[in-house]
């Protein structure tokens, strides 16, 4: 139990961070913690996503808070009334009214509860494209797949969205040019995926919980963005300018190429397709070659042989997995699909699994696969898969 | 080191200061209001009955969501005779990263609140507009109130909020509840 009592600890830090009211000593620990591992940043920027208006969680605890009344009056006949009801008991025996007095009313609340209660089993449904795009006056503009807008930037540049797609088209004049970057920021959410063409010609593909940022207009001798989670790339041929993915502290440069880049994790997996690209990350460095794949796992590059093909099907719509760990495999799920995951028994997320199946089907397919190697089960409550041997 | 649920007050404090963390730890779960709001219940009369071994606030939380998780695998297990789940509560259970990952979201979560809950109304706007990612000018003209008037707004609050949360809360929900 002492992770867990870590844990409680370190949602007092953060609380106390965001609040400004943090001292100098827990300050250097939650920096330590949020360095430690990049899920930890993942779940801290999630808070602090969540803290806005619209946040579930917030209104979840609000929603509890409201019920703390009634629900502690249930508790305390079950808990405390228990015991005094007996010490009631022993001396007065005409009380004896009083304790079946209570537990009536707690018997009628009770029933009244049941009667609201109707379990709705909401439906899974899969990914779609949806997206958020945010310009860099600030401006935020939910897409979907029937969003179709003509925007423009503050530099005068068209921005099209339509057929799952962002695309980036010139400008009218030269007049409103300037050197000055501007960045834009393609964030996808769980449960989703969406397209992007950039000013340079690239193509780039955002899979489910996803983030892109990138200049408006590459000014300069190179054309650098930022990526989380995973993103496949055709990069257009520009030899003048190389084009450089920067993510988890690793730089990924190339000419002209296509690549799938996946960081939901620490690990930085880039799998490339055709033509060549280099990575570094501090001093070290790799070169792959097309059907290697370099992993970067916080001490070093790792590259192997694979079949490239496999790691892009995404794309396609194609969910690809061969001998890969249940961990993997059920994380890929539950961004897709937005479920939660609950492993009944931890020790089933290494076990090993191969399956295909497409992204558009019904999740029960996929867990239907794996569930007939006999070596797992699945229970959907909700929106919760639970995993149990 | 003692209990430190030993009366009444105490245990009654401590369901007040984290019923509605629970509450919604279960509904993301189960997607039910009913279903979440009856299992955190559940969660508490439990932990009541084993109340001796909470010797401290945080082991009494690490101790609240440990059951709290049993009890809502037991629930799927469709009412599978509850016998021995306690037997059951071990520690290499609590690694489970997700489990890990929304208790510490709904403890943060619950903190903030209930501290900001405490502010006065302008300077409680203020501070959530900001946990927004608000800038002074933002949250100024959001309020339709000068950034001088937003600047003291929040170091009056900030200065409340460093005097609510460097005492644990459990300790102050004693005081408020009184003897």
């Amino acid at each position: 139990m002492d992770l867990l009592k870590h844990r409680l600890e370190i949602a007092r830090m953060i609380a106390e961070e965001l609040t400004e009211t943090i001292d100098e000593k827990d300050r250097i620990e939650l920096a330590r913690w949020l360095e430690e591992d990049v899920r930890h940043r993942v779940e801290y920027e999630k808070i602090r996503e969540s803290l806005g208006v619209e946040n579930d969680a917030w209104k979840e605890q609000e929603k509890g808070r409201l019920l703390i009344d009634t629900r502690w009056r249930m508790v305390k006949s079950r808990t405390i009334r228990k015991k005094k009801r007996w010490m009631t008991w022993s001396r007065y025996a005409a009380a004896i009214l009083v304790p079946l007095c209570i537990g009536v009313i707690w018997f009628m609340n009770k029933d009244e509860g049941r009667e609201v209660k109707t379990v709705v089993v909401a439906e899974i449904e899969h990914g779609s494209a949806k997206a958020r795009l945010e310009l860099a006056d600030g401006r935020k503009v939910n897409l979907d797949q029937e969003t179709c807008l003509q925007l423009e930037e503050v530099d005068g540049t068209k921005i099209l969205t339509t057929d799952n797609m962002v695309k980036y088209a010139g400008r009218d004049s030269l007049a409103a040019c300037s050197m000055e970057m501007k960045y834009n920021t393609l964030i996808v959410p769980r449960g989703g995926e969406f397209a992007l063409e950039l000013m340079d010609g690239t193509r780039v593909w955002l899979n489910a919980e996803s983030k892109l940022r990138y200049p408006v207009n590459f000014v300069g001798n190179e054309r650098r963005v930022e990526m989380a989670g995973e993103v496949y790339f055709e990069v257009a041929k520009n030899e003048e300018k190389p084009f450089i993915v920067t993510v988890n502290g690793v730089d990924i440069c190339v000419l002209g190429t296509s690549f799938n880049v996946s960081a939901y994790q620490e690990r930085v997996i880039t799998t490339l397709v055709e033509g060549r690209v280099r990575l570094t990350r501090g001093n070290e460095h790799v070169v792959l070659a097309p059907n290697e794949q370099a992993v970067w796992s916080g001490d070093g590059f790792d590259v192997r042989q694979v079949d490239a093909r496999n790691y892009v099907l995404w794309k396609e719509g194609i969910f690809y997995f061969e001998d890969v760990d249940l961990e993997t495999i059920l994380d890929d799920m539950s961004r897709w699909y937005n479920v939660n995951i609950f492993y009944v028994n931890p020790a089933l997320k290494v076990k090993k699994f191969s399956v295909e199946i497409k992204r558009y089907e019904n999740i029960n397919e996929i867990l239907r696969r794996i569930e007939q190697t006999k070596r797992v089960k699945f229970e959907i409550k909700d929106r919760t898969i639970n995993v149990y041997e | 080191m003692g209990a430190i649920i030993q009366s009444d007050k105490e245990f009654e404090a401590f369901f007040r200061e984290n019923f509605s963390a629970v509450y919604a730890f279960m509904k993301r779960y189960t997607q039910d209001d009913e279903l979440a709001a009856d299992l955190a219940q559940e969660t508490f009369i439990r932990v009541f009955e084993r109340r001796e071994e909470i010797v401290s606030v945080d082991y009494g939380k690490a101790f609240l969501y440990t059951v709290a998780r049993h009890l809502y695998w037991n629930h799927c297990k469709h009412q599978r005779a509850m016998e021995n789940y306690f037997a059951q509560l071990d520690e290499n259970d609590t690694d489970d990263y997700d489990f890990l990952q929304e208790v510490t979201r709904q403890e943060t979560i619950r903190i903030l609140y209930t501290a900001i809950d405490q502010l006065p109304p302008q300077s409680r706007r203020v501070i959530l507009l900001n946990l927004e990612g608000k800038n002074n000018n933002e949250v100024a003209g959001e309020l339709k109130i000068s950034v001088n008037t937003v600047k003291f707004l929040k170091k009056s609050a900030y200065e409340t909020l460093r005097g609510l949360l460097s005492k644990n809360y459990f300790f102050v929900l004693m005081f408020l509840l009184g003897e």
